[in-house]
């Protein structure tokens, strides 16, 4: 699928102009995106404070380097299990609208932001993979964005799966809510790299991800991708009890047995929550009004006996429709007991999941 | 009169030296003066009210010719009663900074007004409720965070509310509001039966809880049966049986105490009750 015919619209309906950090402007994947998007009118700056204030929103795109640590761990969330995910950034923000982002209040008053330097992050990831040799290393871009929405635009991803694809501990996961991998396809050498998809049921999709892509695109891409070989994540998170959740839910859930045993390396679930200074910032959807209580890390969440039910349903369909590893996403070990009857640690096919990676700080929390 | 630097002792007769040292203090002393601008007096008004009630055909002033943002920081330093202005007069100072162009978000004219919060961002939202609800707020049944709430409760079901927060807690009565306001946003319940919900609970003794039921019902169901079960168990023992904050965690806590063998073996015999049948709180985790 050429670049012009299908994605030169879509950024042009997202993007007014461009901003770039004359540091980066060499960079290969910089030059890709001015190249592609030649009618944007494109600023070349000394610093970030040079973008004025009114083009300081999600309109505006703006490429640029990391200052400081490039790649972390993710920061997890106190009193509750983490799964020992590395995070990189690369792309922050995005413009998919979805009313449960804790992150789009910022971001509507800041431009989607790209990091054009990823040798820096590849060379550093490499360093990692030596480090821990005798465990892996699971390590993703989608943590403040979509890892695939901007992706076409910068090929960044590719530089990625390439200069890891010679470390077999290595799984470099691109988590995203499009259906955008039809120009990682033709790559040769994959690696264990992994494409992931967000899911939720239809109606959620349409109702709360409201310029996300709809979930059969997602399936769709993620048959193309592993049928071009890469393996496979899906995330149930945030999962939104709301009326039928349990009928709508585990429909999606049935669905992931189209894909072939062992491509479908992690499924991650986790219940909506949020921190308490950000729900008057959300977007006042009905579903923030069910019953919510705060937990030992100070965020809220339904019920213990809600979640310790949904988890332990998705779970058992999960499992039985799948065979892949399945967990909870910043539980705390309580519900994993409640929900599963173990933890992580005792649970075999979540081992090497969850063991430590040596070596990696903690990336700020966002 | 017009005077620029004044030394009042100097200037001022006894008589009215005492006068202006009764009428106000900046600094412990009564300097500056009242403060004019053209013809507009800033600040003093009642100063000079009640000179001329007193007699006193000229008091001293100071000339100022300061552009109006400055012109109203002296005014609040002379002032000097930060946190205690009413709605009103803090209508009427938001009032003067819009018309005036006032740089709203000039931190010192809000810490002269209040400690806590802004003070502009409070009356923008004070000026756009509806006047019985400025009422509430004036004679503080409600604050105006809970009456910003209170704008999404349809107009009938806010009145029949008011008389329902009267009788319980000021800390309550936010929650009260809240728990409506969220029951109306959730659609757990129709305008109509929001409004039989309210009539309802203005039968009940306590109608914080009546509410407070309706918005949680799973949580509350939860404590009624911890609390059933504790009063069916072990009321009258000295056995404290608690449960984790929200029902979140995995342990229940015990306490008592005793002083006698007759009493540890009563206690003994209830919490071994307990252990047969504690699927019944265990299921609440």
């Amino acid at each position: 699928m050429k670049f012009s015919d299908y994605y030169r619209d879509y950024y042009y309906s997202i993007f007014s102009r461009i901003y770039i950090l004359r540091d980066v402007i060499n960079e290969r994947s910089s030059q890709r995106a001015i190249g592609r998007l030649d009618k944007l009118p494109v600023s070349v700056i000394n610093n970030k404070g040079e973008i004025p204030e009114e083009h300081l929103n999600s309109r505006t795109l703006f490429i640029t380097k990391r200052k400081g640590e490039t790649v972390g761990r993710c920061p997890g969330t106190n009193r509750h299990i983490c799964c020992n995910y590395i995070t990189v950034d690369l792309y922050e923000g995005c413009t998919l609208g979805c009313s449960y982002c804790i992150m789009k209040s910022y971001l509507n008053f800041a431009p989607v932001t790209v990091y054009a330097d990823s040798e820096t992050a590849i060379t550093r990831i490499r360093e990692i993979a030596e480090q821990n040799r005798d465990r892996v290393v699971r390590v993703g871009t989608g943590e403040v964005g979509d890892s695939l929405q901007f992706d076409p635009l910068f090929e960044m991803s590719r530089d990625f799966i390439s200069g890891l694809s010679g470390y077999d501990n290595v799984y470099f996961e691109m988590k995203t809510k499009t259906d955008f991998v039809g120009h990682l396809l033709n790559m040769d050498n994959k690696g264990n790299a992994v494409t992931s998809f967000s899911l939720n049921p239809s109606d959620t999709v349409e109702s709360e991800e409201t310029d996300s892509f709809p979930l059969d695109k997602r399936l769709e891409a993620a048959e193309k991708a592993v049928s071009a070989g890469f393996n496979l994540a899906f995330h149930f998170d945030p999962i939104i009890c709301e009326n039928s959740w349990e009928e709508r839910y585990l429909a999606v859930a049935d669905r992931l047995s189209v894909f072939p045993e062992g491509k479908i390396k992690w499924i991650s679930l986790g219940t909506f929550r949020y921190p308490p200074s950000l729900k008057e910032m959300m977007e006042d959807r009905p579903y923030l009004y069910n019953e919510f209580v705060p937990c030992l890390d100070g965020k809220y969440r339904y019920l213990q006996t809600e979640r310790k039910n949904v988890y332990r349903k998705m779970y058992e369909r999960l499992k039985e429709r799948t065979g892949a590893p399945v967990y909870l996403c910043m539980e705390s070990s309580t519900v994993w007991k409640k929900s599963i009857g173990m933890v992580p640690g005792e649970i075999e096919d979540l081992k090497w999941i969850f063991r430590k990676t040596r070596g990696v700080g903690k990336h700020s929390k966002k | 009169m017009e005077i620029d630097e004044i030394e009042p002792k100097k200037f001022l007769r006894n008589n009215e030296y005492d006068f202006f040292l009764s009428e106000y203090f900046v600094d412990g002393d009564i300097y500056p003066l009242p403060v004019l601008s053209g013809e507009n007096i800033v600040w003093g008004h009642s100063v000079l009210r009640n000179a001329a009630e007193k007699g006193f055909e000229t008091v001293y002033c100071r000339r100022i010719n300061g552009v109006p943002e400055s012109n109203l920081i002296t005014a609040l330093e002379l002032e000097n009663r930060k946190d205690s202005y009413s709605w009103a007069e803090k209508e009427n100072l938001l009032n003067f900074i819009n018309k005036n162009s006032v740089d709203k978000n000039k931190l010192e004219i809000n810490r002269l007004v209040q400690s806590e919060g802004s003070f502009i961002s409070h009356t923008e939202n004070y000026v756009l409720l509806p006047e019985e609800m400025k009422i509430l707020v004036n004679n503080n049944t409600i604050d105006i965070k809970t009456a910003k709430k209170a704008l999404g409760i349809p107009c009938g079901i806010f009145k029949k509310c008011v008389p329902l927060i009267k009788k319980i807690t000021y800390s309550r009565r936010r929650l009260f509001i809240d728990y409506v306001s969220e029951i109306l946003k959730k659609g757990f319940l129709s305008r109509d039966d929001v409004s039989v919900m309210i009539d309802n609970a203005s039968l009940q003794d306590d109608p914080f809880d009546y509410v407070s039921l309706q918005r949680y019902p799973h949580l509350r169901n939860m404590e009624n049966s911890f609390h059933e079960y504790t009063e069916r168990n072990l009321k009258g023992s000295g056995i404290m049986l608690k449960a984790p904050p929200w029902f979140e965690g995995n342990s229940f806590s015990v306490s008592f105490s005793f002083s006698s063998d007759k009493q540890l073996g009563r206690i003994i015999e209830k919490l071994d009750n307990i252990r047969k049948t504690s699927d019944e709180i265990f299921r609440l985790l």
